[in-house]
């Protein structure tokens, strides 16, 4: 049975095609204003990579924050579902799941079949997502992708009283002010970020293995974080930012 | 069979069109009483426009509770703080102007939607349901919610009337130091008759009072028959419903029409429940709700419903329009009226002291005390006995009161394993909710209770 997943995310549509369980294929496309033509973008380029066609897949099961936008999914499930059911595949031993996209961030108690047991989410503030990254990374005048490298640099911990974005710019301007390095502030806001997420995932209860997914997931300096703050390293996929994609293929195969 | 509807859902463009169904399990009909009630509440509202005309007094302050020892003195008004500012909180352009004309005088945005909504109400001489804002006699009230009482003291500052605060203390558990308690709620009612025959020049008539006392224990005891029926499965009565055909004993206890329409509408449950007819006809789970509503999003209900979800109950719906009797096993059940408890009130001093016991007594309390064992255990009983299969908190910014306890009540839940869910929200102001968000959180519960989205035109 081939079944497809669409992840409509805040900053990225990803697609996963699955055939009897396993991959065919993956893609991620930046989401645009118009979110259908993203995902139609997303699904073509994994269909070429399949090299099937649309009328190949059975059931296609959409997630995500813009999940109601595509009228040709055949099901939805929210994003906690599908985290819960990827994780699982991946880290069949994971008990709890973090989950930290662009918009939102999620704390996911799962059981051994990735049955959602019980969850929480960020509210109504991005200081604790992966936007925030982003917006700090233009105040410090580097990239994202760069953020994770310079906080691995730094030894000192800097602390922000972040609470909310808009007040965390202010400071991170102050720190520049105050001729704090990039390494430094970087670390600082990763630091800012692990202390929100696991405060977030405590009102779950954090229960060993846990699982990092997300695209925030590929940011070294939060792991290092998270690991501090968790006791634990969580288990990072590869490809973190596509599990919800692979959590909705999987529950359309279901 | 004619109430198995079906509906037919249109499949994505590429596959094959197979039609999918979601069959009713059980038949619906409309609630017969809920037109009335609805009527009732409205009656109650428009008569404060002409209330001036036809002589009568009109007062405020918080609950309910506040108007038991004024109808004894005359037939007079009562305008409750609370359910009027849930009024316009269901109106958010309404909602929007009074808590900005209220936040403009320098009212911290998170104070008490309500009286926020109320306040700015009062300061724009605008009464949500027409005409200028009612002004009071005076302000005499129970309250057990600390920053309710400084509410009606600014309300009595701005009209120049006198004002009287009943305190009825919370703290602790519910039964801690329960007759010291009622001993200084008595005492308080006793200064309270004293002031408001000062304050209105009229005698404290006993009778009344004692009449009074009996619509309240009998309108109580009825509502609280109607919940118990809320326990059949189907459930004959959704959330929603709950939280309007409250209103009535909530407000309007001490009028004989009350009582009426109450034994009415036990009837109606009575035989909802006898013939199978469900509020919802897809219920697949039961939800016991916490904490008051958003009022402006009642389609909070109706986003679980998509998934068979059914809200049965709460105990702000259940306990704010009733004292429920625990026995000994916990067990709830509708509270005994005096006269089924054998009790004759033959005197003020008998009255005073029922009166007392009545409302140190009360479930609903059980939020304002400030420890979570009493609610926590409220909780579980009412999961246990309305066979509810999870718990939506309402995370409610609006009320603090009510909020205080949540998040413990909510550990207490998972501990017995029970699933639970939430969403951060206002009761009555639009501002401080996310619909899309909401949506989510609702619909991520519901799958985590194993459901999946109706199939539904």
């Amino acid at each position: 049975m081939i079944t497809a997943g669409v992840d409509v995310g805040a900053e990225t549509v990803k697609v996963v095609i699955l055939k009897d369980g396993e991959v065919l294929a993956s893609s991620i496309v930046k989401a645009g204003l118009d979110r259908q033509k993203s995902a139609e973008e997303a699904m073509g380029n994994a269909l070429n990579a399949a090299k099937i066609s649309k009328s190949n897949i059975q059931k296609i099961t959409a997630t995500g924050i813009g999940r109601k936008e595509i009228s040709w999914a055949t099901d939805m499930v929210t994003e906690i579902a599908a985290a819960a059911k990827g994780a699982n595949k991946l880290f069949p031993s994971a008990r709890t799941v973090i989950d930290i996209g662009a918009e939102e961030s999620r704390g996911v108690k799962v059981n051994a079949d990735g049955k959602v047991i019980d969850f929480a989410k960020n509210e109504k503030c991005a200081a604790g997502v992966g936007s925030f990254v982003e917006s700090m990374s233009r105040a410090i005048e580097t990239t994202v992708e760069q953020m994770g490298p310079l906080s691995l640099k730094s030894d000192k911990i800097i602390p922000m009283n972040v609470t909310c974005v808009v007040f965390a710019e202010s400071e991170v301007v102050s720190l520049i002010h105050a001729k704090q390095t990039k390494e430094d502030i970087a670390r600082a806001i990763h630091e800012a970020i692990a202390t929100r997420t696991t405060s977030m995932v405590r009102r779950v209860g954090i229960e060993k293995d846990i699982a990092l997914i997300g695209g925030v997931a590929n940011n070294p300096g939060v792991i290092e974080r998270l690991t501090q703050h968790l006791g634990t390293a969580p288990l990072v996929p590869k490809d973190p930012q596509l599990v919800g994609a692979l959590g909705a293929a999987l529950l359309a195969a279901s | 069979m004619e109430w198995v509807a079906t509906w037919v859902f249109l499949t994505h463009k590429w596959g094959p069109s197979v039609p999918k169904t979601t069959k009713a399990r059980y038949p619906t009909k409309p609630l017969e009483g809920w037109k009335h009630c609805k009527e009732l509440r409205l009656q109650h509202y428009k008569a404060f426009i002409t209330a001036r005309d036809e002589g009568k007094a009109i007062f405020t302050g918080s609950g309910d509770g506040s108007q038991i020892l004024v109808h004894a003195l005359h037939d007079s008004l009562f305008l409750s703080g609370e359910p009027y500012g849930a009024s316009i909180g269901g109106d958010p352009a309404a909602s929007d102007a009074f808590s900005e004309a209220c936040e403009a005088r320098g009212f911290a945005r998170d104070l008490d939607s309500y009286m926020r909504n109320y306040l700015g109400s009062m300061y724009l001489d605008r009464y949500y349901f027409g005409g200028p804002f009612p002004r009071p006699d005076f302000v005499f009230s129970f309250h057990v919610c600390d920053t309710h009482f400084k509410w009606y003291q600014i309300v009595a500052e701005h009209f120049n009337v006198p004002t009287f605060g009943i305190d009825i203390p919370v703290s602790g558990r519910l039964s801690d130091r329960r007759e010291s308690r009622q001993e200084y709620l008595a005492s308080q009612i006793y200064d309270g008759i004293e002031w408001l025959e000062k304050t209105t020049h009229r005698r404290f008539d006993d009778e009344r009072f004692i009449q009074v006392l009996h619509n309240l224990t009998e309108t109580e005891s009825l509502w609280g028959q109607i919940c118990i029926q809320n326990q059949a499965i189907p459930a004959p009565l959704d959330q929603r419903a709950l939280f309007t055909l409250y209103f009535p004993g909530f407000m309007l206890f001490y009028q004989p029409e009350t009582p009426a329409f109450y034994r009415e509408l036990l009837d109606e449950v009575k035989q909802r429940v006898k013939d199978g007819i469900a509020a919802w006809p897809y219920e697949r789970a039961r939800i016991l709700h916490d904490s008051q509503p958003p009022w402006h999003w009642m389609k909070v209900f109706r986003i679980m419903e998509q998934y068979g979800g059914v809200s049965v109950g709460s105990q702000y719906a259940f306990c704010g329009g009733c004292s429920f009797d625990v026995d000994d096993q916990g067990v709830w059940h509708a509270p005994k009226t005096i006269k089924e408890r054998g009790i004759v009130l033959q005197s003020r001093e008998d009255a005073v002291r029922f009166l007392a016991e009545w409302e140190v007594g009360r479930l609903m309390f059980s939020v304002f005390c400030g420890n979570a064992d009493d609610k926590n255990r409220q909780f579980l009983q009412m999961v246990k006995q309305w066979h509810c299969d999870g718990v939506m908190f309402h995370l409610n910014r609006g009320c603090e009161g009510v909020a205080q306890l949540q998040l413990e009540n909510r550990l207490a839940m998972i501990e017995a394993g029970i699933p639970v869910g939430s969403f951060e929200g206002n009761m009555a102001d639009h501002r401080e909710f996310d619909e899309a968000q909401t949506i989510d959180r609702i619909e991520s519960f519901m799958e985590s209770l194993g459901l999946t989205k109706l199939e539904l035109a």
